[in-house]
């Protein structure tokens, strides 16, 4: 089979030769200074390839804002960024890449259940502190050196509120639309469980997957049940499509969704009218906390969009804050344990109140040794395992608007 | 630095695994099998779920993993075969989408999309301190001993035969049909095995582990190396896995490239290349069988 | 009424599927391979439609009409430069190098328009509603839209002379070059048909959906499923697989549930395929 445009053996080996060469070359950084070396293996490509840029761009910019306001506890930040592919294989090959090579003492952004719980065990021999929004149970129990900080509530807290929601309400009927994740489903499992618990009676659940071009036959089947009340538990993607499928089909049930499914660009895409008055949970007690004004400037200049559209990047956000605050707290952090030592002095819930770095690197200089940290995507407290709790906020969308209307704790 | 090699070369030899059974389907035997993903995740689930709840041995179950794999390719490859092999390729894509949705569907015995967790290590016989890289590696010497003796006996160079010329390979033997049907079911306990380390591995299963991704990955691997050589699956593999993570190490000398660019630089770089061997150089980098 | 609507859900899921395995399905019967890259055609083309209407301020029109030149140039590049040199080798490279120009499309619209989401803009509307039967006005332009662009095709292929020579390679290339008939100008006209098939594909699965880097990809599977069971190569077969598969794969959720209706098409194929391994409207080895 030889033809004109026919490559040697010798040549393409060659090729990959040199290429081998110069990254071979690259070794690792070296950087001057007392630098503090940041992870971000972050899902830019694969399932969750909407959120992760996001994320990412949100570290960078961070590390790059602290910088330039003199670093934390005489420390600067350097970020090695990395795409996770949302697959575990390629997230711990990054994870080992960032850990082993650049010497990083903190991995941020970490997404999904699968990717966390391939890292875990590589950190924690590592001794180096993850924080992540997997949702799996397994990652408190695999938290075994208290290095890891799972941002994303429980699904039984979010279970927990979305009953409290229907409740408040008062709806009889609710219907949930489920999409085939892990997350989506624990989710509604937990308010099925509430909601029977309470009412004796079990909701219709429509199961959908990721990726379809029509919706229709689902949302028919979940119209069928006549819900006054649609709980959507998916993401922004799909939650596009089947908000823009249940309005052509003449839903007029109200529907709830996380803020990370009904977000700003939904909104932007389809029109106020669309989602007018769909109730939207977050994360965060208070959508109108000094915490997430300032970080909706922080994804304004990273990413040229609203906030609201990624409340991974908030999380993100606040991962880079903690860690801030913890070098701010104690600078002479040199390894893992004593960096998430202190994250949960500066996390709270106990200690003074502070919204931003700023604010808690003065409240440091006045002496204060316990912080109360409240973020953009929740208070950011932390248990033992590394969990946090469930404190949510609930908004209406009113022409296009979030609209605050009250807040849930989540209890026992 | 040590641990990321030998995470490398672990999650590299999953893959060369998976080459390794794609060449003898594909580059000794020219059946082009496009549902790898499928088989390797029944080996990963049928493993991970016999041992994940019990005491069942992990070698025991690692075994009938790749039984299974066999047996489920046997079973597929009775059905299509006779198709050509446009329609075969599509087939067997289909097949590994349909072993995906069914383990997301079964939740009763897969857990469905919140995956396996729990999954046992592999315990190696002599020393527990030993990475599982070594039972990798040398599960890989064992298949690539194993495919370098079969192809030089009688079955070997029946099924080159038959990948050469079928048609005249049909007119002076009857048993092309058996003969494909082994090395379908022969690559699918590779796969199948391949499966149960990669689950035993990782300890923690998902169904969106086993996207068609992956299988193009193995594609790309065996095209690039070059289809029926033993050497083309090992080359590919390396070329693949350096270019994969050594653009990793490239971007911390071109800083001005973001990693959100980089990924995207990434996949269009392999995409690249694959066209380029594909039509300026199908035989791969070490060469084919066409010239040995 | 419940099936009734299920089946117009079921046509509408058809309709998306038929202009990708129609692409498919054209692609084969002239070039006889399968084109991995077809669903990330569709990605281009409605990639394009969204930049137009970022540009213009929204219309449709002058989007779609745009992004049927971009996609039929881009299609026309990749039969220049990549496919015209796989002719001779084995359809399996062909398909491996479609892969390869699949990955390619794809990396090149992120780097440029990132991994978030985009809209194509268009009147949102309630169903009309029939005694319970209803129908969603942008349904009927989809539909519309699908039989003008299957309209198209056909009269190119079966009333100009070019089609004709289109048709005649497609039967027997041997014959067709025998007769003087030269491949060039036909492969010009498949492969922007081809493009031309791609954008208002694209268009209509980014309306139904929204734009994201793997919207084509993620349809393609179904699509190949729709092409080889119209018989590959067959583009007639193709559309009227394509309806057929998407209404009975609606009609069966009752039965089979939402999660295992993406398989539906997969188990359609196979069990066909065993039990006429041409297809549904393919004959052996002669192909039109």
């Amino acid at each position: 089979m030889k033809n004109q445009g026919d490559v040697s053996r010798r040549a393409v080996l060659a090729g990959i030769g040199s290429t081998a060469l110069l990254t071979g070359l690259s070794g690792r950084a070296q950087a001057a200074g007392n630098v503090f070396r940041i992870g971000a293996p972050n899902t830019i490509t694969g399932a969750a390839g909407v959120f992760g840029t996001g994320v990412q761009n949100t570290i960078i910019e961070m590390a790059k804002r602290l910088n330039a306001a003199g670093g934390a506890g005489g420390h600067t930040f350097e970020v090695f960024a990395e795409d996770t592919q949302t697959l575990p294989e390629p997230a711990l090959l990054a994870a080992r890449k960032l850990i082993e090579v650049n010497e990083v003492k903190a991995l941020l952004g970490v997404y999904s259940s699968p990717e966390a719980l391939a890292i875990i065990p590589a950190s924690n021999a590592a001794d180096v502190v993850l924080m992540h929004t997997g949702a799996a149970p397994k990652l408190a129990a695999d938290n075994t050196e208290g290095l890891g900080f799972q941002f994303y509530p429980s699904s039984q807290s979010i279970g927990f509120v979305l009953n409290q929601i229907v409740t408040k309400e008062g709806y009889e009927r609710p219907v949930t639309l489920t999409l085939t994740n892990d997350a989506s489903i624990g989710n509604s499992t937990s308010f099925h469980k509430y909601w029977a618990e309470q009412t004796g009676s079990e909701p219709e659940d429509i199961r959908y997957q990721p990726n379809q071009p029509n919706y229709r036959s689902e949302l028919q089947q979940a119209l069928l049940a006549n819900p006054d009340v649609i709980i959507l538990n998916g993401y922004e993607p799909d939650a596009t499509i089947i908000m823009k499928q249940l309005y052509e089909l003449g839903n007029t049930a109200r529907v709830i969704a996380p803020e990370f499914a009904v977000t700003t660009r939904l909104i932007e895409a389809l029109g106020p009218e669309l989602v007018e008055d769909t109730i939207v949970y977050r994360f965060v007690p208070n959508s109108d906390s000094a915490a997430y004004t300032l970080f909706d400037e922080v994804y304004q200049a990273a990413m040229d969009a609203p906030g609201s559209a990624n409340t991974y990047a908030a999380i993100a956000y606040d991962e880079m804050n903690l860690v801030a605050l913890a070098l701010e707290l104690d600078p002479a952090i040199s390894t893992g344990a004593e960096l998430a030592d202190a994250i949960h002095k500066v996390c709270g819930p106990d200690g003074e109140p502070c919204n931003s770095f700023a604010e808690g690197k003065e409240l440091i200089a006045g002496g204060a040794t316990v912080l109360n940290y409240l973020g953009a995507s929740g208070p950011c407290d932390f248990d033992d395992q590394g969990r946090t709790p469930g404190n949510f906020g609930v908004s209406e969308v009113k022409s296009g608007e979030y609209v605050f209307a009250y807040g849930i704790v989540f209890e026992d | 630095m040590i641990h990321y090699v030998i995470t490398l070369l672990s999650i590299g030899g999953i893959y060369l695994l998976l080459a390794q059974a794609l060449n003898l389907q594909f580059g000794f035997a020219g059946l082009p099998n496009f549902g790898i993903v499928g088989f390797f995740a029944i080996g990963s689930y049928a493993s991970a779920l016999l041992t994940a709840n019990g005491n069942f041995p992990v070698y025991g179950a690692m075994l009938i993993a790749g039984l299974l794999a066999a047996l489920m390719s046997f079973g597929l490859a009775r059905i299509v075969l006779r198709l050509r092999t446009d329609y075969l390729a599509i087939v067997t894509l289909s097949f590994s989408e349909i072993v995906r949705i069914l383990v997301i569907g079964e939740e009763q015995i897969t857990n469905g999309p919140r995956g396996v967790s729990g999954i046992p290590g592999i315990p190696l016989l002599w020393s527990p301190g030993v990475n599982a890289v070594v039972l990798i590696i040398a599960v890989n010497v064992l298949v690539a001993l194993a495919t370098h003796l079969l192809v030089r006996s009688p079955f070997g160079r029946s099924i080159r035969a038959m990948r050469d010329d079928e048609a005249a390979f049909a007119s002076i033997s009857k048993s092309a049909v058996s003969y494909k049907l082994r090395v379908f079911g022969l690559g699918g306990f590779v796969m199948g095995v391949a499966g149960a380390l990669y689950a035993h591995y990782f300890g923690y299963i998902s169904p969106d582990q086993f996207l068609p991704l992956t299988t193009f990955y193995v594609w790309i691997a065996v095209i690039l190396g070059g289809a029926g050589r033993l050497s083309g699956a090992l080359i590919g593999t390396i070329v693949l896995t350096l270019f994969l993570e050594g653009s990793r190490f490239l971007r911390d000398v071109l800083p001005f490239i973001s990693e959100v660019e980089m990924a995207s630089v990434r996949i269009g770089a392999i995409g690249f290349a694959l066209m380029v061997l594909a039509s300026r150089r199908p035989q791969g980098i070490m060469g084919d069988f066409t010239s040995k | 009424m419940f099936y009734a609507n299920l089946a117009m859900s079921g046509l509408v899921q058809g309709l998306l599927l038929a202009t990708l395995a129609l692409s498919v399905s054209l692609c084969f019967s002239v070039a006889k391979f399968t084109n991995a890259a077809t669903g990330d055609f569709m990605t281009v083309g409605a990639y394009v439609v969204v930049a137009i209407q970022a540009v213009t301020g929204g219309s449709l029109m002058l989007g779609v009409l745009g992004s049927c030149i971009v996609t039929a140039l881009i299609s026309l590049l990749a039969y220049w430069l990549l496919f015209r040199h796989l002719a001779h080798v084995s359809p399996i490279m062909s398909l491996v190098a479609s892969v390869g120009l699949a990955l390619f499309l794809r990396s090149v619209l992120s780097l440029f328009a990132g991994h978030e989401q985009y809209a194509i803009d268009y009147p949102i509307a309630r169903a009309i509603n029939f005694h319970g039967f209803l129908i969603v006005p942008i349904d009927l332009w989809v539909a519309l839209a699908s039989v003008a662009l299957l309209a198209l095709v056909f009269a190119v292929l079966y009333l100009t002379p070019i089609g004709l020579q289109v048709r005649a390679l497609a039967d027997n290339r041997d014959l067709a070059r025998a007769a003087g008939i030269r491949s060039r100008g036909v492969m010009i006209v498949l492969w922007s048909l081809i493009g031309i098939v791609s954008a208002v594909g694209g268009t209509i699965i980014g309306i139904k959906t929204v734009v994201i880097p793997d919207i084509g990809w993620n349809l393609l599977l179904p699509g190949f499923a729709a092409a080889i069971l119209g018989g590959l190569g067959n583009p007639l077969g193709a559309v009227i697989a394509a309806i057929l598969l998407g209404i009975c794969q609606e009609l069966s959720t009752p039965m089979v549930g939402f999660v295992y209706k993406t398989i539906f098409s997969f188990a359609v194929l196979i069990a066909v395929l065993i039990w006429k391994p041409e297809g549904l409207f393919g004959r052996v080895e002669q192909v039109r």
